[in-house]
């Protein structure tokens, strides 16, 4: 090859490389971005919240009319603006009038149906008083009855006695003779009455015992079956009285300072009276209660005295007082009333026990023998008013489901066998002083048949015919006394049963109540026939909802809804939900319509609350002065607020974001590179405190406030991008 | 006949190392056209640890320009380091011309106390790799405070021994006669080294140079060693640079750097030969 051709080539060689070296150059300046550098500045980051709205009524006012009417006419359309007095839309007349007729006919008919209610309760009660009265007058009848038999067999007694005692008299005995007779007579007599407080005793046990049982038996019906019967008095409306009773009554007696059985069932009986007086005064057991009471005249004054104390009584005499109002005062007895006196006597027996509902039945004057017992009255008295809450508790009884019969014979037994030994008790007691009395009228007898046989025989004859009698007039006494007893506990009883009172009856209240509701209607509709069926506009407002159609019938509910314009607007604009801390109630704000003609400025915000449907965005409400706005007006809400100075704020294009979501500026570098030295772009990591849609305020640490960053740039650049700084 | 036979079996058998030789320039000619998927597919289970065997194809199926494009047009790189390579290889020879020559020449036509000696430790020095000077380099260069710049590079090779050995033997080959009718004539010393020195050496000079030019056109552990800034940097340490994705600029670079080094060895081809005799001749 030829040297000069070589050169040549070794010439055009390095030519072409000189070319490409000055192109490639040119095209590598080409792709450097031109960045301009920024310092960031100490400033304050405006905030500024912008949203938009309508303006709304503040209140709605719904226009309600009876529903069910006919509508004739609607006289508006929505979004109509209304007037206080103009006409929203009229009823049909004539059914109008139909309905006024159907109603007044309807009140008609609930009058009636009073009236049958009220004339049904009053013969109930008429019926009720007839049996209670009935019950009262046996009672008082047999009482009577008993009572005079008993005095009847008293004053034959006192009749034998004083014969024998005339015919001795006359006969002549000895003193001496006649001394021993009388304190054997005495002894013979106090046997006897021994013997019939026994024998009562004894009954009234029994009758303790029925009672008990039919208590026990209750109970148990009502702890099985408390739910029902709960509902049952709840619905039967049972007087309180009732249901208390078993709980109550021997608490009450517990209060009563006697540990003895039957002193606690005498308290037992005066806790019922007191709960009675308690219930007549406080009118709860309803005025039938009070009627008997009335009637009856049991008085119930020192019914809750209570305390029958633990002395022993016993049926002496029962008499029928007639007219003793001044010596009776202090029970309360008025005139005409059924008086058993019962004396009363400090026996030495204890374990007598006492009357309870035997004597707690009777009235019990005290004549004259105060002594030991310190009994009084107004206990016995208490005792009589036991009859209503007691029956009431049968009340209770008879709402309760019927037990299993093995369950109620089970519990019978149960309660007959705790009494068992009482019964006997008791029963022993009779027999004994049976016995006693017996021996004694033998030792009477026998000194008697004694002395007689001293005598001549026929005055001995005549003598002992007396004495035969007066024995037979002893006998029929103690008979007499057992029998006035007897008739007083189930002459009581009678009473009590006839004393419950009715379940509750509440249909004529309920009637009333009905009756004036539809009077309530028919005035509603008398006058809406009045005002012709014209139902007009409440309050200046704009129509926004009619649910009304002529031809229809009225709905129950709103018939016509009015955005109540005397009530003022708002306005509630949507912010997003970032935006909500820089806006909070009271600031204030400028509001301007969307035409822009008007502007509000300095509005107060009233509310800033998180939309329900979408919670990235902010619900913002501001009351309009009223007439600037016109309700449905759409407006724009704004709100600039600044913020603290930062002294490291950038512009926002200088902050970039990378995959991780964290923020970042760009930082030139030189470097070193086959080029020459060249500017890169570096990463410096840093922390956004507050930013709004211009500048971003870093916090402090990862960038000083002398350093240059990268502010803008002619084209997209990134960490490690080759920049030239341009300025 | 029988001889052109005989011929013709031993250039068949000699092809095949030829080929084996010219292979790796084929092979930088073939990647300079393929395309850059073409080339990772067929270079990927070498440079790319992908699966499979490399493999190799002289005819790109996909040919293409792009390579070439992208170096001499987006690689302004390129260029930077290929004319720091043409300063440093022209800087280098200029030197060696200026101070190997006379140099050369002093110790072939002087005789002067020491010389043998001097000639000795020029051999010594020539036989020493570059591995051994090049902590005394170092710290001599850091001292001269030369690190890092292009001197430091063109300095020590100005005065390296290859060519003063070269030369030597070309300038000690020329008849002492000439030398003395010069002298004879009136011409000094300058005037022989210059008329007669010069031009008659002349063939032992271009060997020299073109040998150097060679040498440090490929030169690459001297800048590796004391030039930091890339933008020093000469052409030998473009490649190294290149991965896989610029395998096809890798080529073309290659391709490129050794157009010139072509270029000098064609144009003092005959020059190279016979300066690679007279190294090979022992005194």
């Amino acid at each position: 090859m030829k040297r000069s051709k070589l050169t040549g080539l070794t010439g055009a060689f390095l030519i072409l490389m000189l070319l490409f070296t000055v192109l490639s150059r040119a095209a590598d300046s080409a792709g450097i971005a031109n960045v301009t550098l920024g310092r960031p500045q100490n400033m304050m980051i405006a905030h500024v919240v912008r949203g938009t709205g309508r303006v709304e009524q503040n209140q709605e006012r719904a226009v309600v009319t009876e529903a069910g009417q006919r509508v004739g006419t609607v006289y508006v359309n929505e979004g109509q603006k209304v007037e206080k007095g103009d006409l929203l839309f009229g009823l049909d007349m004539d059914s109008l009038e139909e309905a006024v007729l159907q109603q007044k006919q309807e009140i008609r008919k609930m009058k009636l149906q009073i009236q049958d209610a009220a004339s049904q309760e009053s013969v109930g009660e008429q019926q009720r008083a007839n049996a209670q009265a009935q019950a009262a007058e046996n009672y008082s009848l047999s009482a009577a009855g008993a009572s005079r038999a008993l005095s009847r067999a008293k004053e034959n007694l006192e009749k034998a006695k004083k014969e024998l005692k005339d015919y001795r008299k006359e006969d002549g005995a000895g003193a001496e003779d006649t001394l021993a007779e009388q304190e054997l007579e005495q002894v013979c007599e106090e046997c006897s009455a021994a013997y019939v407080q026994a024998q009562q005793n004894l009954q009234t046990l029994q009758w303790r015992i029925e009672k008990a049982v039919d208590d026990a038996l209750r109970q148990a019906g009502q702890s099985g079956t408390a739910g029902l019967v709960q509902n049952m008095q709840e619905k039967t409306g049972a007087s309180d009285g009732a249901e208390n009773i078993p709980e109550e009554a021997p608490a009450a007696a517990r209060a009563v300072p006697s540990e003895e059985p039957a002193g606690e069932s005498g308290t037992e009986a005066g806790a019922f009276g007191a709960r009675a007086a308690e219930e007549i005064r406080a009118g709860e057991s309803g005025t039938k209660a009070g009627a008997f009471g009335a009637k009856m005249s049991w008085g119930s004054a020192g019914g809750e005295q209570t305390a029958e104390p633990e002395g022993e009584i016993w049926i002496d005499s029962i008499t029928v007082e007639e007219t003793k109002p001044e010596k009776d005062a202090e029970s309360g007895m008025p005139v005409d009333d059924v008086i058993i006196e019962s004396d009363k006597e400090s026996g030495d027996k204890t374990e007598n026990g006492g009357t309870p509902e035997g004597s707690a039945g009777l009235e019990s004057s005290a004549p004259g023998d105060g002594a030991g017992s310190g009994s009084s009255a107004p206990g016995d008295s208490a005792g009589l008013g036991s009859g209503a809450p007691g029956d009431s508790a049968g009340s209770g009884n008879s709402s309760v489901l019927p037990l299993p019969q093995q369950e109620a014979d089970r519990i019978e037994q149960e309660v007959r066998s705790r009494y068992a030994a009482e019964l006997e008790e008791a029963q022993q007691a009779v027999d004994e002083a049976l016995a006693k009395k017996q021996k004694a009228e033998a030792a009477l007898d026998a000194y008697r048949q004694e002395i007689l046989a001293s005598r001549d025989s026929q005055s001995a004859g005549q003598e002992q015919q007396l004495i035969d009698a007066v024995k037979a007039a002893q006998t029929a006494y103690e008979d007499a006394a057992i029998a006035a007893n007897e008739a007083a506990v189930t002459g009581k009883r009678s009473v009590e049963t006839a004393g419950l009172p009715e379940a509750r009856n509440s249909t004529i209240d309920i009637y009333r109540l009905e009756l004036s509701q539809k009077r309530r209607e028919f005035l509603k509709l008398k006058r809406l026939e009045k005002a012709k069926g014209r139902i007009k506009a409440p309050v200046d407002g704009i129509v926004t909802g009619i649910y009304v159609t002529a031809g229809d019938r009225t709905p129950d509910g709103t018939a016509v809804m009015l955005a109540d314009l005397t009530k003022g607007c708002r306005m509630t604009a949507e912010i997003p939900q970032d935006q909500e801390k820089y806006i909070g109630r009271g600031d204030l704000v400028t509001v301007e319509s969307g035409d822009g003609k008007t502007k509000l400025e300095e509005i107060p915000v009233e509310s800033v609350r998180t939309k329900a449907e979408d919670e990235s965005v902010c619900l913002v409400t501001v009351q309009i002065p009223e007439n600037k706005l016109q309700i449905g007006t759409a407006a724009e809400l704004s709100l600039t607020k600044k913020s603290a100075a930062f002294p490291l704020c950038i512009p926002l294009a200088a902050l970039y974001l990378d995959e991780k979501n964290q923020t970042y500026v760009l930082a030139v570098q030189e470097i070193n590179s086959v080029l020459g030295t060249e500017m890169e772009a570096v990463k410096v990591m840093v922390t956004v405190e507050d930013r709004n849609d211009q500048y971003a305020a870093l916090a402090q640490g990862s960038i000083s406030a002398s350093q240059n960053i990268i502010v803008s740039s002619d084209r997209p650049i990134d960490e490690g991008s080759r920049v030239r700084v341009v300025s | 006949m029988k001889k052109r036979i005989r011929n013709f079996i031993i250039t068949f058998l000699l092809c095949f190392p030829a080929a084996v030789i010219v292979f790796p320039v084929l092979f930088a000619f073939s990647g300079v056209f393929m395309s850059g998927y073409e080339l990772k597919q067929y270079l990927g289970p070498v440079l790319a640890g992908t699966e499979g065997m490399a493999r190799w194809s002289l005819i790109p199926q996909m040919p293409t320009l792009s390579p070439l494009t992208a170096l001499l047009i987006d690689s302004p790189q390129f260029f930077v380091m290929f004319w720091n390579s043409v300063k440093l290889t022209l800087g280098i020879l200029a030197g060696q011309m200026l101070t190997g020559v006379p140099a050369a020449w002093g110790l072939a036509r002087f005789s002067f106390p020491g010389r043998k000696l001097l000639y000795t430790l020029y051999l010594v020095l020539m036989l020493m790799p570059f591995q051994v000077l090049m902590l005394p380099q170092y710290i001599v260069l850091d001292r001269l405070a030369l690190l890092d710049t292009h001197a430091g590079i063109i300095l020590p090779a100005v005065f390296s021994t290859f060519p003063v050995f070269i030369m030597y033997r070309f300038f000690h080959g020329i008849p002492e006669e000439v030398l003395e009718a010069a002298k004879i004539d009136g011409a000094g010393n300058l005037q022989i080294f210059l008329r007669i020195g010069i031009p008659l050496g002349s063939a032992g000079i271009v060997s020299a140079m073109i040998l150097g030019f060679l040498e440090y056109w490929n030169m690459i552990e001297q800048p590796m060693t004391y030039l930091k800034t890339r933008a020093l940097w000469p052409l030998s340490l473009f490649l190294p640079e290149i991965g896989l994705e610029e395998a096809g600029t890798g080529f073309t670079a290659a391709v490129m750097m050794l157009i010139p080094a072509l270029l000098v060895f064609l144009g003092g081809q005959d020059y190279l030969e016979q300066g690679i005799a007279a190294a090979a001749v022992k005194e």
